[in-house]
């Protein structure tokens, strides 16, 4: 089954990084992206199952089908910024991760913007 | 992309690290950054190739 | 499969033949100038007590020194007999010394000492290879510290040069 691959790599890529974390910090982190990446690419067809059935529900939807679209797009910056906020805080970055979760932060206001906009032109439309 | 990557890196840093106290301990500093620099280029070789598929899979998949 | 692992053994194995062989590089400067003050101090002693002319002297030193010293001390008592200038005999010797060994510094110090050989007085003569042999005897001393430090250095760096390179090609 998947889930005890990507256990395992997930365990021997920490035990790995730990041996390397007391000489060379900087291969510890390497090591630690490589194996978040290996995770991912791992899922990947898991995330494209999950992305098509959303594309399923939202043929059934009358209208409003590209407000599914800016929520998908927005998982998917979210999910970028979260990948290297994390990677950059593991190395001890603080700085650098924190700017580039704000990156992401405001990235995903101006994707959302549009669906702000008519948000707001729907509210103004039923106050008379 | 599979597990042989991560061994191999986790590999050169084990190796980098010994190499660099073998050099430090023989007094030669200057060596040891050379030869810790040479193995993060190396290392950034092969990870780059897999960030880039990383990336464009996350652009496929969230049609970004 | 296999091709790769022993690809991978012969790169390791090599590397580490060249480190243990710049190491042995080390320790064979050492043997070779311990040689060279050893013939001369049987030089020493030829002209301090048997008062032989040179030719003479460097023939019995040859018989009685190490193999490429031996060939080295025959030719120039034939060359002094030939009546060639000591100075030029001696730096010719020194070219024609085979599987050398000896680093610039030690050629310098028996370079200069083939300069005082050519004077007459055999006073003069006995003090510069006296000096010779302090000189030799210095970098003798820092030769061996060295060894010392850098052969276990140059070991260690061979193998795991070598088995860096395979990690990397693998």
């Amino acid at each position: 089954m998947d889930i005890f691959q990507i256990a395992a790599v997930g365990i021997i890529g920490m035990v790995l990084a730990m041996m390397l974390k007391r000489d060379t910090p900087l291969f510890a982190i390497l090591v630690s992206l490589a194996v978040a990446l290996l995770i991912f690419l791992l899922i990947v067809p898991q995330l494209a199952g999950l992305v098509s059935l959303i594309d399923i529900i939202t043929t059934y939807l009358s209208s409003g089908q590209e407000y599914i679209m800016v929520v998908v797009r927005i998982i998917g910056i979210a999910y970028i910024a979260e990948f290297a906020a994390q990677i950059c805080q593991d190395a001890g970055e603080g700085a650098i991760a924190a700017k580039v979760a704000l990156a992401g932060k405001v990235l995903i206001m101006g994707v959302a913007a549009p669906v702000i906009i008519s948000l707001v032109e729907q509210v103004v439309m039923i106050i008379p | 992309m599979d597990i042989t990557v991560v061994f191999q890196i986790a590999a050169v840093g084990i190796l980098v690290a010994v190499l660099n106290q073998v050099l430090k301990g023989a007094g030669r500093d200057d060596q040891a950054t050379i030869t810790t620099l040479a193995g993060l280029i190396v290392v950034l070789f092969w990870i780059i190739g897999y960030i880039s598929d990383f990336f464009g899979a996350v652009q496929n998949l969230f049609q970004l | 499969m296999m091709i790769r692992i022993l690809g991978g053994i012969l790169i390791c194995a090599s590397c580490g033949l060249l480190g243990l062989y710049m190491g042995y590089r080390g320790v064979v400067r050492a043997r070779h100038l311990a040689e060279f003050k050893q013939s001369l101090l049987l030089l020493k002693s030829e002209i301090e007590f048997a008062a032989y002319a040179l030719p003479q002297a460097f023939a019995n030193v040859s018989q009685r020194a190490g193999d490429s010293l031996a060939d080295f001390y025959m030719s120039l008592s034939r060359r002094v007999e030939e009546k060639i200038s000591l100075d030029d005999a001696w730096n010719v010797g020194l070219k024609e010394l085979k599987n050398n060994h000896l680093a610039k510094e030690d050629l310098q110090v028996v370079c200069n000492l083939g300069k005082s050989l050519g004077s007459i007085d055999s006073e003069v003569q006995i003090k510069a290879i006296d000096m010779a042999i302090i000189a030799i005897d210095d970098i003798l001393a820092r030769v061996n510290d060295q060894n010392a430090k850098e052969g276990k250095m140059y070991r260690r760096l061979g193998i795991l040069g070598g088995v860096l390179i395979t990690v990397v090609l693998l």
